[in-house]
């Protein structure tokens, strides 16, 4: 574990109800793991089912915290990342409350502040959605 | 429901496969404040799924996102310096499948643009 569900705020700008990850399991330079429960303050949760844009924001999130760890380990503010596109996205599943989704992220490309990552969800070894991001940090 | 609260639609115009929608967004929305504090933002995530409640109000059905092939964040949406934006959407049924293109407009400003296709 890198970074707890206690600390995830200090490596993230966004705030509840829009954080979207609740740990960082594992960061090296070539990708980063999180871990993420599906709760019922969840503001994508509809009939107990989460919803794609919370698995998106996931992936983005997990790419923010993997970053924020590698290079600051959490000292000063965090910096504003934004989501310049997304491409490849396939929804496979949709998880329901209370489950807990494992996401991986790799890194395809990278070049100053210009990320490109491969990033997956997956809830019980299945796969729920897929996508490419390209991450523009601040 | 997700994004209750977070917009309104102003018009809506349909001909055909092309659909012009004007919403309205509410800066006061607690996302506004969670994304970021203090410099209000609307996230990329958020202008993918107000396409999805601009088509199911028209269809008056709920729709499931099956796949993007592209969307491009082009320009920041404000929602104080931009609380106006037209989403001009072109959805071309096929078998149990809406094949989507859309862009948000406002002015001469492009903000986002997504080809999308969902399932009915």
């Amino acid at each position: 574990m890198k970074v707890t569900q206690e600390n995830i705020g200090r490596y993230l700008p966004q705030k509840h109800p829009f954080i979207m990850v609740d740990s960082l399991v594992d960061a090296t330079e070539t990708g980063f793991e999180s871990q993420f429960t599906v709760r019922t303050d969840n503001i994508f949760l509809e009939d107990d089912t989460l919803m794609e844009p919370s698995l998106i924001e996931n992936i983005a999130q997990t790419c923010g915290a993997g970053f924020g760890f590698l290079q600051s380990h959490g000292a000063g503010e965090p910096r504003l990342g934004f989501i310049g596109a997304i491409t490849k996205l396939m929804v496979h599943k949709l998880p329901r409350l209370h489950d807990l989704i494992e996401t991986k992220v790799s890194i395809v490309y990278s070049m100053e502040n210009i990320f490109v990552a491969k990033g997956e969800n997956f809830c019980n070894g299945e796969r729920l959605l897929e996508c490419e991001m390209k991450i523009v940090l601040n | 429901m997700s994004l209750n609260g977070f917009f309104e639609i102003k018009s809506l115009t349909a001909e055909a496969e092309k659909l012009t929608v004007t919403i309205l967004l509410n800066a006061d929305h607690p996302i506004y404040a969670a994304h970021f504090p203090g410099n209000p933002i609307t996230p990329g995530v958020v202008e993918i799924e107000l396409v999805k409640k601009v088509l199911e109000r028209h269809l008056g059905c709920t729709i499931r996102l099956m796949s993007i092939s592209r969307c491009n964040f082009l320009k920041i949406l404000n929602p104080v310096e931009t609380p106006e934006v037209t989403l001009n959407i072109t959805a071309i049924p096929a078998v149990e499948q809406l094949k989507v293109t859309a862009a948000a407009q406002h002015n001469e400003s492009t903000f986002y643009k997504l080809t999308a296709v969902y399932q009915q």
